[in-house]
């Protein structure tokens, strides 16, 4: 072989992939906007809902805040960036199925900078889901109570979500290739967010629910959002740590499906 | 040669249901997802029934719908993946060709769901009753409920080959499923319309239709028999079925002269 025939893989190559398959379904979004229906509608229906239907749960003795928007936003926030960071993996099954990632895979050199592409793109797609997302909770009587770092910890909390979830879904894309893995990309995180406080506070759940609420990770992450929004600090390095310890195991996982990927 | 309609539909229909129960991604979503809310809404609402004039001690009878509700909706995603798989695959192009009918190509997609609907139905019912659902009908109730089942996975099975038809695109289908949960939460299901308190969400609820098919099935939980409340919940799901069909089979009319 010779010496240009080496692959090279520099951080310029690395950034110019990562920034060609983002910048890509980018375009593919402002294309067709329905793919944004389910991070954004999804979790704005569920705050609807859940806000309009169950707001008399706050009459319950224990529950604690009567400000039932805010304690569902945080949910709903969460919501997008996962739902959002699933779609990653939906995206990347569709580019198997239409022969464009094989073709990718061929000429990239670098090939976990395709799994950063998703990832800054889903980040993409979270941020215009959080923007339309937080004045509609707004209008809906959520206010902010938390300083202006909690806020900032609060859509951060948010973003760290949606990393893991698009490395959870790329990564089962990486190895499945086909969009028949797509309830293996949704579910498990669909799961995770309703085993968790998401009608009532964590110490009005009971039985089994609270068992599994107490060491889901997502629980976490609301405690920590919902603390954030009302201005405490509740859960805040319990939730950010959670954070970092999955996207260490996502990004393993999506790395061992670019293996196998390349593998065929 | 030209093959009488029935051949065509029974051909299809078996496609159908083959393909519907060799597909893992179609069977355990509709089988575990509804299964998967109503056990984690009922798990997260236990103490609801402390509400005053909430309508049962036991939060499994008001939730049993939720699964059954769900149920029928995850068909669209079936039906809907099902049709834009045979049409990214060429498979319509390739019927085109035939003297294939349109209405038993739309038809036939329904067979599939309706089988597994059934079993659904059995797993709903099996699991509500083990957890402490009871009807106030009785096991006749118990019937009823199904057959409203079996007639929403039929309508919402009808939107979901309109929603294929429409898109041709499988990644279109799969994003727009989810929102009929969505709908769903929309409407009375997770709490008795009389005692929601935002008078904004009461509004919505009552013009969603879906209320009314979940009323309809709730009825028979706990109320008994309330004809009139079962039947909105028909009359929700028949007029759904209709239009759709035709839907559909405007849909691929288009589809099939573009082609």
């Amino acid at each position: 072989m010779n010496a240009a025939a080496v692959p090279v893989t520099s951080h310029a190559t690395v950034w110019s992939i990562a920034r060609y398959v983002a910048w890509r379904n980018l375009k593919l979004l402002m294309r067709s906007p329905a793919l944004l229906v389910p991070a954004l509608l999804l979790p704005l229906f569920f705050f609807i809902a859940f806000n309009g239907a169950l707001s008399s749960l706050t009459n319950l003795p224990g529950f604690g805040s009567k400000d039932y928007s805010a304690f569902q936003f945080v949910f709903a926030l969460m919501q997008s960036a996962g739902f959002t960071g699933a779609m990653g993996g939906f995206a990347m099954s569709e580019d198997f199925e239409s022969g464009f990632m094989d073709r990718l895979m061929t000429t990239a050199s670098a090939r976990a900078a395709i799994i950063l592409g998703y990832v800054i793109a889903m980040l993409g797609r979270f941020v215009i889901a959080a923007i339309v997302l937080t004045p509609v909770a707004y209008a809906f009587g959520m206010r902010f109570h938390g300083n202006a770092l909690q806020i900032v910890g609060l859509y951060g909390l948010a973003a760290v979500l949606n990393v893991i979830a698009t490395l959870w879904a790329t990564g089962v894309a990486m190895h499945v290739r086909s969009f028949a893995a797509a309830p293996g990309m949704f579910l498990p995180i669909f799961l995770l967010f309703f085993l968790a406080p998401v009608f009532l506070p964590l110490n009005e759940l009971t039985g089994w629910l609270h068992s599994v609420a107490v060491v889901n990770p997502f629980t976490r992450f609301l405690e920590a959002g919902r603390g954030f929004l009302s201005g405490e600090n509740t859960d805040v390095l319990w939730a950010f740590g959670a954070g970092a310890g999955l996207v260490v195991l996502t990004g393993l996982w999506a790395l061992k499906g670019v293996r196998s990927a390349s593998r065929g | 040669m030209k093959t009488s309609f029935w051949r065509q539909l029974g051909l299809l229909a078996r496609r159908s249901v083959v393909r519907t129960f060799r597909d893992p991604g179609s069977v355990a979503p509709a089988m575990l997802v509804p299964l998967i809310l109503f056990v984690l809404v009922s798990a997260g609402l236990e103490k609801a029934t402390h509400v005053k004039g909430f309508p049962t001690d036991t939060i499994w009878t008001f939730t049993l719908t939720i699964a059954f509700a769900n149920g029928a909706m995850v068909t669209v995603a079936n039906t809907g993946q099902a049709v834009a798989t045979d049409i990214e695959g060429g498979f319509i192009n390739r019927l085109a060709l035939t003297p294939m009918r349109s209405f038993a190509l739309i038809v036939s997609q329904l067979a599939g769901p309706l089988v597994l609907g059934v079993i659904q139905a059995v797993v709903f019912l099996g699991v509500g009753l083990a957890a402490g659902a009871r009807f106030e009908a009785g096991p006749l109730g118990a019937v009823v409920l199904v057959l409203i089942f079996l007639s929403a996975v039929l309508a919402f099975g009808a939107f979901g080959i309109f929603v294929g038809l429409r898109t041709g695109s499988g990644q279109a289908v799969q994003s727009i499923a989810p929102l009929m949960t969505v709908f769903l939460f929309l409407s009375s299901v997770n709490w008795p319309r009389n005692l929601i308190t935002a008078d904004w969400f009461y509004w919505v609820a009552t013009i969603n239709p879906l209320s009314y098919l979940v009323e309809a099935m709730r009825s028979l939980l706990i109320t008994g028999w309330d004809k009139e409340a079962i039947g909105f919940g028909l009359a929700f799901t028949g007029g759904v079925l209709v239009i759709m069909l035709f839907a559909s089979a405007w849909q691929l009319h288009g589809r099939l002269v573009r082609t």
